[in-house]
């Protein structure tokens, strides 16, 4: 409990520093707009020419506005911190505070992460409500499933991003990585729903964790039902889970390889 | 024009060299780039797959050909007037003393002071691409290189242009983030998603549109005054974007900064 008070801490200074940066959330709020607007604009086109398999054009709106929504909220730069951490040197004060330096780092960026899923709920909320109208079928009692999917879904990509973050121990340029990595999450769900890939690709995509950080609880928002509440969450549980050991080990390897020079 | 063309070969030069220096970090940015863009031609492959035949008056070929154009012109303007994007630190941080003491023409010395590195995969995307949609149709590649020339100056003016309001407003990078997020997003899409007030916009006060979607309507029609006209307006916006700035340095105070460049 008492170490748990800690980490506790350290999300509320990093709270309060994401509020006190309100040019920074301002300007998150008018890219999130344009990226719904442009988005929008597209889909409104291409819904014009023809029905797509599965989804209703509101449907698919608010499965993007919640795509992006999530991706907004996950936006805490975790990749660069730990690449600025590992080839600085920071990393060396960092490891020698009383707290394990993996969840440090999460703590710190809770602040930033519970700021976004508040604020740019409610403005991805008013985008939909807008542009897409009500969402049919949606109920209020299914919040807190979804909360519970978008809370693994960041765990997810925050861990992996983590672990992308600590092969810079040993690669000199690790951005082809995350690279890879973000072109993936976007492909396999972030754009386009995975029910829109090629049949052959569909069982691949659900078979890989990528999918499990947009497509998942995006699906979940659109179309909500306990069967498929069930069949996803334990999926996304799971990866959540992966996702933490890998970071704790390679963690605990990298450290060992870790050489400090000087005073 | 001689002197500022010599200037700028110099640093295209001395910036390339630089990147290559660093050969790993090079690579992997410009294959990560190209990663980056490969990741658009999927979704619109799949757009494509679901309903055939065209989205807002677009082909797939026509989808690729404005890709291509867009990715190169980006690029171009990225590998030689990287700097742009810069001009608002310069101006607040007051390290534009550095450019203004030395002997040539500051715009062209702001302008091809920095490159990108990433912006090397952009450059080779827009030719893969074309090479793989039109190989062999030697019309496409004559509009694509007039759109990634016009493009390039284009994308680069209208940067400029955002980052020097910086010397009437103050920090005006987001001004400049946000200019670049809509000229993008005005090329990669087909023109006709948008709303007429938005259309007017992409011919007007951000004209990239007279670089990418007019190229590919004189590539499917040719119309001498069409390519006259987008050619004219073109140039005309970038020196109206030269002589802003050159205005603009007139308010201009030092920030008394030490800086060197290197």
């Amino acid at each position: 409990m008492k170490k748990l008070r800690k980490y506790a801490v350290i999300a509320r200074v990093s709270l309060k520093n994401a509020v006190a940066y309100k040019a920074s959330l301002f300007s998150r709020f008018v890219f999130y707009t344009v990226f719904i607007y442009v988005f929008v604009m597209l889909w409104r086109a291409i819904y014009k020419e023809g029905s797509v398999n599965g989804y209703s054009y509101a449907q698919l709106i608010w499965y993007l506005i919640f795509t992006e929504y999530i991706g907004f909220c996950c936006g805490t730069g975790i990749f660069s911190t730990m690449n600025e951490d590992v080839k600085s040197g920071a990393i060396a004060y960092l490891i020698g505070r009383p707290a394990h330096y993996v969840f440090y780092q999460f703590a710190n960026s809770l602040g930033l992460l519970l700021l976004n899923l508040c604020a740019c709920g409610l403005l991805a909320a008013v985008l939909g409500l807008v542009f897409a109208g009500p969402l049919p079928g949606f109920h209020i009692s299914v919040l807190p499933p979804l909360l519970l999917s978008v809370a693994l879904a960041v765990v997810i990509n925050f861990f992996f991003l983590m672990l992308i973050g600590l092969s810079s121990f040993v690669m000199e340029d690790n951005g082809a990585l995350f690279f890879i990595y973000q072109k993936l999450t976007f492909m396999l769900g972030m754009f386009l729903p995975v029910e829109f890939l090629p049949s052959w690709l569909q069982p691949v995509a659900k078979s890989l964790p990528f999918s499990y950080v947009y497509w998942a609880p995006s699906r979940l928002f659109v179309d909500y039902s306990p069967a498929l509440f069930r069949a996803l969450i334990p999926r996304q549980a799971l990866w959540a889970a992966v996702s933490v050991v890998l970071v704790l080990l390679c963690y605990r390897g990298s450290v060992r390889r870790l050489q400090l020079n000087g005073g | 024009m001689k002197k500022h063309l010599k200037i700028a070969a110099c640093l295209f030069r001395l910036n390339l060299a630089s990147a290559l220096e660093y050969r790993s970090s090079f690579l992997t940015q410009a294959f990560g780039m190209a990663l980056s863009n490969s990741s658009f031609i999927f979704f619109w492959w799949i757009a494509f797959q679901q309903l055939g035949g065209y989205i807002a008056g677009y082909s797939f070929q026509d989808v690729l050909f404005i890709w291509a154009t867009t990715s190169s012109a980006f690029g171009l303007a990225n590998v030689l007037f990287a700097n742009a994007a810069n001009v608002t630190k310069l101006i607040v941080s007051g390290e534009l003393d550095a450019y203004l003491l030395q002997p040539c023409n500051v715009l062209v010395n702001v302008l091809c002071a920095r490159t990108s590195l990433s912006a090397y995969g952009d450059l080779a995307y827009g030719f893969i691409l074309m090479g793989l949609a039109y190989h062999d149709t030697a019309a496409a590649w004559l509009w694509f290189f007039v759109g990634v020339l016009l493009g390039s100056l284009l994308f680069s003016a209208v940067t400029l242009t955002a980052h020097t309001l910086s010397f009437y407003w103050g920090d005006a990078s987001m001004i400049g983030q946000l200019t670049t997020e809509f000229v993008i997003n005005f090329s990669i899409y087909p023109d006709k998603i948008y709303g007429p007030a938005v259309r007017a916009l992409m011919y007007s006060l951000l004209p990239i549109g007279l670089a990418i979607h007019v190229p590919l309507r004189l590539f499917r029609a040719f119309s001498p005054l069409t390519a006259l006209a987008a050619l004219g307006a073109s140039l005309l916006y970038c020196v109206l974007a030269g002589v802003f700035f050159s205005r603009g340095l007139r308010r201009y105070e030092s920030g008394n900064i030490m800086a060197t460049r290197l």
